[in-house]
Formats: structure tokens, C-alpha cells, sequence
């Protein structure tokens, strides 16, 4: 049998997706069981949902990256100048 | 000779590899066109403002720029690009709080647990929702107490959706440490947003 402190190890290393299939069976039978180790989990999830939302490059950031895509291109030994309209299309 | 946009999933074939390394305008352009934008994305993560992050995002590519002729092609190109990133990211806080051996947070969590491994202390019952409502208004503050490899780590993994193999190459660390890293950047998140959603 699992631990909470195991299972919460093997879930915040990030050990629990690479597990055996005994290893899994034997968390799905701890969460059944564990509300607090469900609580965790459930938290760890939201945790990684919100830093992939937010974390996101926002439109003013996506100016920023357009500015320096160009800047950096215009740099490189050897190449061409970029077409008189910048070359700009959507992302 | 105008720079060509180039797939993403061309970047790391053989022929652009080979490419990349003669040093190729249009082969380089098109690694800045694939990866600038995660590149600047990551720097921002890892807590430099808007300027810096421009910064060392113009810095990393212009390292790669300039060694283009000495990747060997034996990573991905993606991974040699955040390598470089992560370099001038950990060298910028040179001499700012360093990842140690023992790092509080272990204390914190331990102390959570009894001695035959079930919660002491478990996680508060706060509600699904408010719980997310608190992730959502203070995971940038709280991502500002995550220690730099330990951020650089949870980024890769959580923003950019990187594999272990991948991050460990460009971290520079075994899968073990990996593990480590991604252990205490988690919970210190969760025990700041914890403590936010219980305070209010």
C-alpha cells in the first residue's frame, strides 16, 4: 500500500505519470479511499492548469516578440533584408 | 534570398540540422521564427519583467547565432536554444539564492506527515472553487518565491509541456534532481496559494 506521503511525493516529483501499472492501480486504490491525497492532487492539477493559462504570452508581449523576431533576422550574417511591409501575418 | 518561414517540426529535421550548422541565413531565421516566442515566454516566467526577458531572449539567440557551427545535432535544436537560455538565466543570478541541498520547503512538507506516512496536517478544505480562484489571482506573486531552477524547471514542464529527458538536458541535471526540483517548486506553490485562499 501507498502512503499519502509517498503518493504525494511520486505526484509533485512528477514520478506518478511515468509509473508501472502497479504502481498506478495502487494510487487509484489509495484515492478512492484518501479525500485529503484527492484535495492534494485536485490542487496540484489546478496549479498546473493556471501557470499554463496565465503564464501565456498576453498581446503586448506579442508585439514585443514580433519587434525582436525582426531585429534578430535583420542581424544574421548573410541575410536579406526583410520585404518593405515587414513581412507581418498572423502568428 | 528572403528568410522562408519553416514548420516548426522541420527545425529539427537531419537536412535543417545540417543546415543550421553551415551556418545558414534562411536555417537560422527560421529556428528565431520557431522559437523566439516560447523562448521570450519562458523568460518571463522565470520572473524578469518585460525588458529583461526582451534582453536575454536577444542574448540567447544571438549566442546561437553565433556557435550555430559547433551544434553537434546529437539534442534537439529546441533543447540546445533553451540550454542557452537557461545558462544566461542561471548566470544572471549568480550570487542571488542558490537550489541547495536542504531547502525549507522539505521541512514544510515533512512536517505535514506523520511518522507512518498519513496526513498530520492535510491539505486545508478550502473549496474547489475558491482554491482556483486563489491560483488565479496569486500564482505570479507566488511563483515569486520559487527559487530560479527550481521556477526554470516547473516552467519547462508546466508552460512549455517539455519531457523529462529534454528538461534534464537543458537543466543540465538527472532525472532524480529533476524530480527534486519539480517536488519543491510544486509545493511551495501550493503552500503559498494555500495560505493566500486560507487568509481571506
Amino acid at each position: 500500500m501507498l502512503t499519502c506521503k509517498e503518493l504525494t511525493r511520486l505526484a509533485a516529483s512528477g514520478e506518478l505519470e511515468g509509473a508501472g501499472w502497479m504502481r498506478r492501480a495502487l494510487t487509484r486504490l489509495h484515492l478512492l479511499m484518501c479525500v485529503h491525497c484527492r484535495r492534494y492532487l485536485a490542487q496540484m492539477r489546478e496549479i498546473g492548469a493556471s501557470a499554463r493559462q496565465h503564464l501565456a504570452a498576453g498581446a503586448s508581449e506579442l508585439e514585443a516578440v514580433k519587434r525582436l523576431e525582426a531585429d534578430l533576422l535583420a542581424r544574421i550574417p548573410g541575410a536579406a533584408s526583410p520585404p518593405a511591409d515587414g513581412g507581418a501575418d498572423g502568428e | 534570398m528572403v528568410l522562408e518561414k519553416t514548420g516548426e517540426t522541420d527545425i529539427e529535421s537531419p537536412e535543417m540540422v545540417a543546415r543550421i550548422r553551415r551556418s545558414e541565413p534562411e536555417a537560422l531565421g527560421a529556428v528565431i521564427r520557431a522559437y523566439l516566442k516560447q523562448v521570450y515566454r519562458a523568460a518571463r516566467g522565470a520572473g524578469l519583467d518585460d525588458a529583461a526577458a526582451e534582453e536575454v531572449a536577444q542574448a540567447t539567440f544571438t549566442t546561437f547565432v553565433e556557435s550555430a557551427g559547433r551544434f553537434e545535432g546529437r539534442s534537439k535544436v529546441r533543447t540546445w536554444v533553451f540550454g542557452i537560455l537557461c545558462r544566461k538565466l542561471a548566470e544572471s543570478r549568480r550570487g542571488q539564492q542558490k537550489d541547495r541541498r536542504n531547502d525549507p520547503i522539505d521541512d514544510v512538507v515533512e512536517g505535514r506527515f506523520r511518522a507512518d506516512g498519513q496526513w498530520a496536517t492535510p491539505p486545508q478544505p478550502l473549496d474547489d472553487q475558491v482554491f482556483a480562484g486563489e491560483v488565479r489571482r496569486s500564482i505570479k506573486v507566488c511563483l515569486e518565491a520559487v527559487p530560479g531552477k527550481q521556477r526554470m524547471a516547473f516552467i519547462l514542464r508546466e508552460v512549455e509541456g517539455m519531457e523529462t529527458p529534454e528538461i534534464c538536458n537543458i537543466l543540465e541535471v538527472t532525472r532524480t534532481n529533476l524530480g527534486v526540483l519539480l517536488y519543491r517548486a510544486r509545493n511551495r506553490l501550493r503552500e503559498c496559494l494555500e495560505a493566500r485562499g486560507v487568509a481571506r
